[in-house]
């Protein structure tokens, strides 16, 4: 492989952690515009919720997430890039969540939940996004809400939030 | 100061990336039991020392890749990847955590694990390989199982993790 195409695979790994760190901030700020730039419009997903197209799913998401949950934190980790040519790769990659739900009583539950998403990426106009993503589900615990506010949490005075709020938006780490 | 060429450092971040993927699969080999998978990780000469497993990493595959009726699920997921790279060599320490359903006395036990490897790498034929792996144990953690698998949001996701090459990931990967 030329070096310039060595740089050029280089790089492409590293927009497509890029996309995938855009989609966590998408999911968990709410953030629909956000949320469907990291897919192209005739994308697909499989997750459940929601089997169809990738925009379709989007504009079902973020109302179901905010409908649904309480919270809502996505972590990844543990990613699997395998660039097929240079505009196509697969990706396999673990995602350590943490949601927080209300039962119809105001009961508070906590679910981790371990889940992994695998990946079609296509790169067009020279931008990496999901042709197709599905939702895998490995584990998930419900244990009782323990999240407090007050003692030592009282301290924390940056709470994450859904929305333009969030300080990173206006630190510009989100468009 | 011993100036790096382009190629050097090129071939460092290149080197790097294919590390984290390495890890990424032997998180795949593992929670699958991909036997052939982990057989391709290692070098030939590679020595473990991962709990009951000393010496020759052979046993290691062989016993990781072997069904085990009291351990339902495995999800290990790493992060905090730090890699030196010298030539066709590198080292590593790679933070992990596993949680896996066992079952313990009739009982469905949640385990979770936290650790690092500590490992050794070795280039062959421009692959990537485990020379080395050292497990060091951090902390664990048991809590009777609290999973949820039919009902409610989760039940909704029906893609699921398998410990065998049913798993969703081979749809996209194939074998």
């Amino acid at each position: 492989m030329s070096l310039s195409k060595r740089i050029q695979a280089v790089a492409d790994h590293q927009a497509i952690l890029d996309q995938m760190a855009r989609y966590c901030q998408a999911v968990d700020r709410c953030d629909l515009d956000l949320l469907k730039s990291t897919f192209h419009p005739d994308g697909v997903v499989d997750f459940g919720i929601f089997a169809g197209n990738a925009w379709d799913f989007c504009d079902y998401d973020i109302p179901f997430i905010e409908d649904n949950l309480v919270m809502g934190w996505h972590r990844f980790a543990t990613i699997d890039i395998q660039l097929q040519s240079e505009t196509r790769a697969l990706a396999e990659s673990y995602m350590l969540g943490n949601a927080a739900a209300s039962f119809p009583d105001g009961q508070l539950i906590n679910c981790p939940d371990n889940m992994r998403y695998l990946d079609v990426w296509e790169k067009r106009d020279g931008v990496w996004r999901m042709y197709s993503r599905d939702l895998v589900m490995d584990w998930n615990a419900c244990w009782p809400y323990s999240g407090r506010s007050d003692g030592v949490f009282a301290a924390y005075q940056r709470q994450g939030c859904r929305g333009r709020e969030d300080i990173a938006y206006q630190l510009k780490l989100v468009p | 100061m011993n100036q790096k060429s382009d190629l050097e450092i090129l071939e460092q971040v290149e080197a790097k990336q294919a590390l984290h993927s390495l890890n990424a699969r032997f998180a795949r080999a593992l929670d699958r039991m991909d036997r052939c998978l982990m057989v391709s990780l290692w070098t030939d000469d590679a020595e473990v020392d991962c709990g009951a497993h000393q010496g020759s990493a052979k046993g290691f595959v062989v016993a990781v890749t072997t069904a085990d009726a009291a351990l339902e699920r495995s999800f290990t997921s790493v992060s905090n990847e730090y890699f030196e790279v010298t030539g066709n060599t590198a080292i590593g320490e790679v933070y992990m955590i596993n949680v896996s359903t066992v079952i313990e006395d009739g009982n469905k036990v949640d385990r979770l694990i936290g650790g690092r490897y500590l490992d050794s790498y070795r280039q062959e034929d421009g692959q990537w390989k485990i020379a080395q792996r050292i497990f060091v144990h951090d902390w664990n953690m048991s809590h009777a199982t609290t999973a949820v698998w039919d009902e409610g949001l989760f039940g909704l996701i029906t893609l699921r993790g398998k410990r065998d090459q049913t798993d969703p990931v081979y749809a996209l990967l194939g074998e």
